[in-house]
């Protein structure tokens, strides 16, 4: 009941101001997207009625949220979307049988994980074979021109093993789990730096790309295997670390589900090391770092609700710049621009951001971009051809931990 | 010399319905209508299709007039109608004995009910108060005014009936103790001119008793306000009814994308008389929060009212105090040759909005009795609108693929496929102009350059431009080009706007709180600040 | 940790910041949405200053002429992409071609050119959405009869699929085209395409908002007649454009905005605010600074909730001044709930009930937040905005 209410009073918030679908950029760029507008708000209003409004349009939404975050009635309309797409899917209408798949697969970026990463070098080959990628195209619909990431030998978190009084929960996502390990022991070490002993439960994926690719329920059941993972730790008051930012947004938005919010003591990575450092127990015995760097802040991030917390923490760095891009979404969203029929939204998404990148390059104000997100750097570098990485690696330059 | 044997004052359900009747019976009528078409209490009511639950104990004749009446319209109209099943709900404050006394008084006037399960109440119903007792499925529907008198003119002009909007019937006209026609005012232009006749039919709702003075014949219509509510949304699935004596905020009704609570009941000396009060609403709300717990969080987009016409037979009664409630929403068809001695005039007064083909078949079979015409009434046969097309369907929602395309159809009718053909080959015109009721461009245009249409209100009427969250704060505004277009037609734009605006802010003014007031100052932003139409 | 805090990030917020940043403060800005300049026409109206003045409980009343005055000029200075100044009304262009006064205009706004003009090209955008020229033409007519309008209307390549299936081109659309390299060139050739007429043609140019973009400042100062724009219907792009400048400015200056979500409440202790707690996701976010403002936006921003029977302020349910009666019949006349805000004394900080009690030492209040005034039929939404974000900065 009490959801219910929230969603009449959720749908009562919108004064059909339009900023959202000014502000969409999957609107701006790709001409069979109408916008949040029309299929949140609009729609559901209608879909209350019972009508199917726009159920083959409603893929095109990238779920990056830029709606709700520009959106001056908090109105959660990527909620809203997702909900009537799982309706949709629910009653069979707007997708045929090879998105389908895709989607399915997609979403299970877990399993995709696991099986690429048994012979990593076999996939990347593969993925790097133009002959595959067509294959790829034809049969399944993900783009052969997309930046499908590299895997690696999967992430393996029990190196460290260092005891300690201070403990936290490490989430470390699919991304740094089979495509980015270094960056995994990278945050493992900053966090072993300021004196914790971290800990990694064989955690399942987030369930991001499960609700993005529209399958809500399961995303709900996958929350509920990790909380029950987390259940020990969160009772003893351990804090839940994450470097993904889109992670961080599913693992936040876990409350509720099985846990109170109060309970749940969630962390973006440089959310956590600040407030650490405005307890005074983070180490800022750093070296002088020079380097130049332009941020990106990714939808996930901004989603979240707590600034820019690895910028704050970076400039306390003797010798680092940061520029903040402040260029919106970089058009990839977790698989969205994998996908056929998307990749070149996806692209156009990201343009102001490419060229953001590539005029900063070019006029010498910075060398390289830092942003949290994998798949943000993913396609950064992919659309620019400019070096993006996770600004951790910065303050293991600073600690020399390198 | 007559120009028709019947003038029908009034284009409400009524009138309309008369004219549909007389027109398929071959009798030749015209009616005559002050505003537009169901500009009064036929738009103005909660749009509840009665299956006579309300009215089983106090007035079973009511009662089953009403789920006969439902039962046909369904058939006939079903493109008017929702068959959204209604509850009647026992809250912990409704007497028990009521209930069974409703439950028998179904039986008798034959409305076929069932109890639902509370479990299966509240899973339905989910912000339903979860305390209620006792729950009962009826075949309550909901009706669109306005479309259903449009659909009934429309039929009418098919069999030759005829029609004038914005003319006003200002009197009477008679010759030796005889009623021969109507002097008329075309209030678009200032012409008068009169109607000749054999009889007319006075159906003017709560304007009736005005036409029938006019002559110095007394009508006692008692005119009672009932005021309602716009929610934004739909809050509940179905119609749910307090199960108990009708009373101020006991019924929702979910009509199109809002839903309707309604109505209270205050006598007032005129039918103009129809600005929703405050305290209206409050005494609304609180009655509603009993069946929908946290009300006045809901948004509530406008509050409106309309006049009932309530007929008092003996009009030397004291007590105009009595509550309306207590006077029959049974019709009353006045022969004034019977009762005044004054022959060709009948009037048709009181009656409920889903009766009103019922009221128009008595009325019709007099005049025909009257005429010598022994024509049978088909009008409970035979279907108000035709079919729409498969093909039309198809070709709509390949042209607006996130549209309502089946509201839209059944909004246009035959017109439909001149405005599908206008997007087909203009596709800008697929553009929703009124973006919260989903409404294209190619529509409003279209209603726009119909010749029945006169102002920015018709074409809500015609099209429910302005009726959604935002009321009117851009659609307005978006309008602007196309009456700019057959300028000749409006008012300046200027004063078109503004009358537009200021009739929305008559609703909005009483429920001005929460989201609407943001809504308010939005639309004052646009109006008084960007496109500074205080300045004028 | 932060000098300020402020809460709320529209154009009060952010000209609070970049004073503030500009001094050397460090600031943290809290918004829920991206403001309300989007809804603006993107010109900033005075109103009658002088005449406000003297209204004893106005905001301008509050601050008095002299900062009123600088908060004004300091914006001009900021940004020299705009014109105008307390002294003298600029007249500007609604969205339907009617001429209008406002305080400081988008430079290329301006319609002097059009005063001595003897043909207005008005330039009409194939599609694009809330424009309508035949409109514009008679309006134009109207206030500018010595002139021949001509409309020309051109499409461009980029939105052809968008007019196939007919989804709609907004202000915003356009902009954002032209601003990009291969629409800045477009717009070269099809100005260079115009006929070469005599120095008496002025083009009128909807859905452009050159403001603060150089390459398109560039093309436009190359034309041989004037380009002048009008204001658009919202979203507008042009008010979109200086929240953005006004953004990166802050940024530049170093200060931190946080978007998307909004502070639940304010802890204090004897008077003073001591942490702002966020509303972020999952779990609350506390904030700690030495001052704060207040600039939520008024009812319109959320900063002010009303119920059927009172007003409430959102973050610390700070008093506020609340008529009895609302409304009034006239729509766009006088309507007295526009005036509902906080009372607050000549340092802009928040009152009691009387007008003496301080109740917060460090909170200053902006803005839409503060009481008796109101844009609509004072036309000083800018006015105000400005004048005490200023003040609020410049004391933090």
């Amino acid at each position: 009941m009490i959801y219910e209410q929230d969603r009449t009073e959720n749908l009562d918030a919108c004064i059909k101001c339009s900023a959202c679908t000014a502000m969409c950029p999957v609107a701006a760029v790709n001409p069979l997207f109408p916008g949040p507008k029309v299929l949140g708000p609009d729609a559901e209003r209608f879909r209350l009625e019972g009508l199917q409004i726009g159920a083959a349009l409603l893929n095109y939404c990238s779920k990056c949220r830029t709606c709700e975050i520009t959106c001056p009635s908090g109105v959660k309309i990527t909620e809203m979307i997702t909900r009537a797409q799982e309706n949709a899917k629910l009653s069979g209408s707007g997708k045929n049988l090879q998105s389908n798949i895709r989607d399915y697969l997609f979403g299970r970026a877990e399993y995709l994980g696991k099986l690429a990463t048994i012979l990593p070098g076999l996939t990347n080959t593969l993925l790097r074979t133009p002959l595959f990628r067509q294959v790829l195209e034809q049969a399944l619909g993900i783009s052969s021109e997309a930046p499908l990431p590299t895997y690696r030998k999967k992430f393996n978190p029990f190196g460290e093993g260092h005891k300690n009084r201070k403990q936290v929960v490490y989430f470390p996502g699919c991304f740094v789990t089979y495509n980015d390990p270094p960056t995994g022991h990278a945050i493992t070490k900053v966090l072993e730096h300021n004196g914790y002993e971290v800990i990694v439960p064989p955690f399942h994926c987030c369930s991001t790309p499960l609700e993005g690719n529209g399958y809500v329920r399961e995303a709900k059941e996958t929350a509920k295997k990790n909380l029950a993972l987390m259940n020990p730790y969160i009772r003893a008051g351990v804090p839940l670390i994450t470097g993904c930012t889109s992670c961080g947004t599913a693992l936040k938005e876990y409350a509720g589900l099985d846990v109170s919010a109060s309970e749940l003591q969630a962390y973006d990575l440089f959310e956590f090391l600040w407030a650490l450092h405005e307890q005074s127990e983070f180490r800022t015995d750093f070296k002088e770092v020079q380097v130049s760097l332009g941020y990106h802040s990714s939808c996930h991030l901004k989603a979240q609700g707590i600034g820019t917390p690895s910028v704050r923490l970076l400039r306390l760095i003797p010798g680092v710049r940061v520029t903040d891009l402040d260029q919106g979404c970089c058009g990839l969203s977790g698989s969205y621009g994998f996908k056929k029929e998307k990749y070149d939204t996806a692209m156009q998404i990201g343009n102001p951001v490419f060229e953001r990148v590539r005029h900063g390059v070019a006029n010498d104000e910075f060398q390289s971009v830092i942003t949290e997100c994998g798949g943000c750097q993913v396609q950064i570098r992919h659309g620019s051809g400019t070096e993006t990485f996770h600004p951790v690696w910065v303050l293991m330059q600073a600690y020399g931990l390198e | 010399m007559k120009d028709y044997q019947v003038v029908i004052v009034g284009g409400g359900a009524t009138g309309v319905g008369i004219l549909r009747d007389l027109s398929m019976r071959g009798i030749s009528a015209l009616l005559l209508e002050q505003g537009d078409l169901a500009h009064g209490t036929s738009s103005r009511f909660h749009g509840l299709l009665h299956s006579g639950g309300r009215y089983a104990v106090k007035d079973p004749q009511s009662a089953a007039e009403c789920i006969d009446e439902n039962l046909i319209l369904k058939k006939i109209a079903p493109h008017c109608i929702s068959d959204t099943g209604g509850w009647f709900v026992q809250t912990k404050d409704d007497s028990p004995g009521y209930v069974e006394e409703w439950i028998k008084s179904c039986a008798g006037a034959h409305i076929p009910i069932r109890e639902v399960s509370i479990s299966e109440a509240c899973r339905k119903e989910p912000l339903m108060d979860k305390n209620v007792l006792r729950v009962f499925e009826v075949p309550d529907a909901t009706v669109d005014g306005f479309r259903i008198v449009w659909a009934n003119a429309r039929s009418a002009r098919h069999y030759n009936g005829e029609f004038r909007t914005y003319h006003q019937a200002e009197r009477l006209v008679t010759d030796k103790g005889q009623v021969t026609g109507v002097a008329v005012r075309n209030l678009l232009n200032g012409h008068q001119f009169t109607v000749h006749c054999d009889i007319v039919v006075n159906a003017a709702g709560a304007w009736a008793s005005q036409l029938a003075g006019s002559i110095g014949i007394p009508l006692d219509v008692i005119c009672d306000k009932g005021t309602l509510l716009a929610f934004n949304q739909r809050l509940f699935h179905r119609v749910v009814n307090r199960l108990r004596p009708s009373g101020d905020g006991d019924i929702f009704v979910p009509h199109e994308t809002i839903t309707i609570l309604g109505t209270t009941s205050q006598f007032v000396d005129s039918p103009e008389d129809n600005d929703p009060q405050q305290e209206e609403v409050r005494s609304l709300l609180e009655i509603g929060e009993q069946l929908l717990p946290g009300i006045m969080k809901n948004r509530i987009i406008r509050a409106f009212s309309g006049i009932r016409p309530l007929h008092r037979e003996d009009h030397d009664v004291p007590g105009v105090k009595e509550e309306g409630r207590n006077v029959s929403r049974s019709f009353a068809l006045i022969d004034h040759e019977l009762q005044d001695g004054i022959k060709g005039l009948i009037s048709i007064v009181g009656g409920k909005f889903t009766t009103y083909r019922l009221m128009a078949e008595k009325v019709s079979d007099r005049v025909a009795e009257k005429l010598g015409n022994t024509t049978p009434c088909h009008t409970a046969e035979e279907d108000l609108l035709p079919e729409i097309p498969e093909h039309v369907y198809k070709k709509a929602a390949r042209l607006l693929p996130y549209a309502p395309v089946e509201k839209m159809l059944e909004r246009l009718q035959e017109d439909a496929e001149d405005v599908l053909k206008e997007i087909e080959q203009t596709p800008h015109k697929g553009q929703m102009l009124c973006e919260c009721e989903m409404v294209s461009m190619a529509e409003v245009e279209k209603a726009a350059s119909d010749e029945d249409t006169h102002h920015l209100a018709d074409i809500r009427r015609k099209t429910r431009l302005g009726m959604g969250t935002c009321q009117g704060a851009f659609c307005t505004y978006r309008a602007l080009p196309l009456l700019w277009q057959k300028k000749e037609k409006y008012d300046s734009l200027d004063e078109e706007l503004r009358n537009f605006l200021n009739q929305r802010w008559k609703g909005i003014r009483p429920v001005l709180w929460g989201q609407q007031l943001r809504e308010t100052e939005l639309t004052r932003a646009i109006y008084s600040g960007i496109l500074q139409f205080t300045e004028n | 940790m932060w000098d300020g805090i402020i809460i709320g990030g529209g154009l009060a917020g952010l000209t609070a910041g970049i004073r503030a940043a500009e001094r050397g403060k460090q600031i943290l800005i809290i918004s829920e949405g991206a403001g309300s300049l989007t809804y603006s026409s993107g010109a900033l109206d005075f109103g009658d200053v002088g005449q406000l003045l003297s209204h004893e409980d106005h905001p301008y009343a509050l601050l008095g002429e002299t900062v009123v005055h600088a908060g004004m000029e300091w914006f001009q200075n900021l940004f020299p992409d705009y014109r105008g100044s307390w002294s003298e009304f600029q007249e500007i262009l609604t969205p339907l071609g009617a001429p209008r006064k406002a305080g400081i205009v988008p430079r290329s706004h301006n319609t002097e050119p059009l005063k001595n003009a003897k043909v207005i090209i008005l330039m009409a955008p194939y599609g694009l959405k809330d424009f309508f020229p035949e409109i514009i033409k008679t309006n134009l007519l109207k206030a500018y009869p010595q002139c021949e309008v001509e409309i020309f209307p051109f499409r461009t390549g980029t939105f052809e699929s968008w007019h196939t299936i007919g989804k709609p081109v907004t202000g915003m659309d356009y902009t954002k085209y032209w601003q990009s390299q291969p629409g800045v060139s477009e717009l070269k050739r099809l100005l260079d395409s115009l006929p070469q007429t005599s120095g008496e043609t002025v083009i009128l140019f909807p859905g452009l908002a050159a403001a603060f973009c150089e390459p398109l400042k560039e093309v436009l100062a190359g034309t041989p007649f004037p380009v002048i724009e009008m204001t658009s219907f919202p979203p507008s792009a042009c008010g979109h454009n200086l929240y953005s400048a006004l953004k990166q400015k802050f940024k530049s200056l170093g200060g931190e905005l946080l978007t998307g979500t909004g502070v639940q409440s304010i802890e204090s202790h004897n008077k003073v605010c001591s942490r702002a707690i966020v509303r972020s996701k999952g779990r609350p976010t506390a904030f700690s600074a030495d001052s704060f403002i207040l600039a939520t936006g008024g009812i319109f921003g959320g900063g002010i909730e009303a119920t059927a029977d009172t007003a409430q302020e959102t973050v610390l349910g700070l008093p506020l001044y609340v008529p009895a009666q609302w409304t009034n019949s006239e729509f766009l006349g006088e309507q007295p709930y526009a005036r509902i805000g906080i009372e607050a004394d000549r340092e802009l900080r928040p009152v009691g009930p009387g007008g003496k009690e301080v109740l917060f030492k460090n909170l200053r209040v902006i803005g839409r937040m503060l009481a008796h005034w109101d844009p609509w039929t004072e036309t000083c939404g800018g006015g105000v905005s400005l004048a005490t974000g200023w003040f609020a900065g410049n004391q933090l």
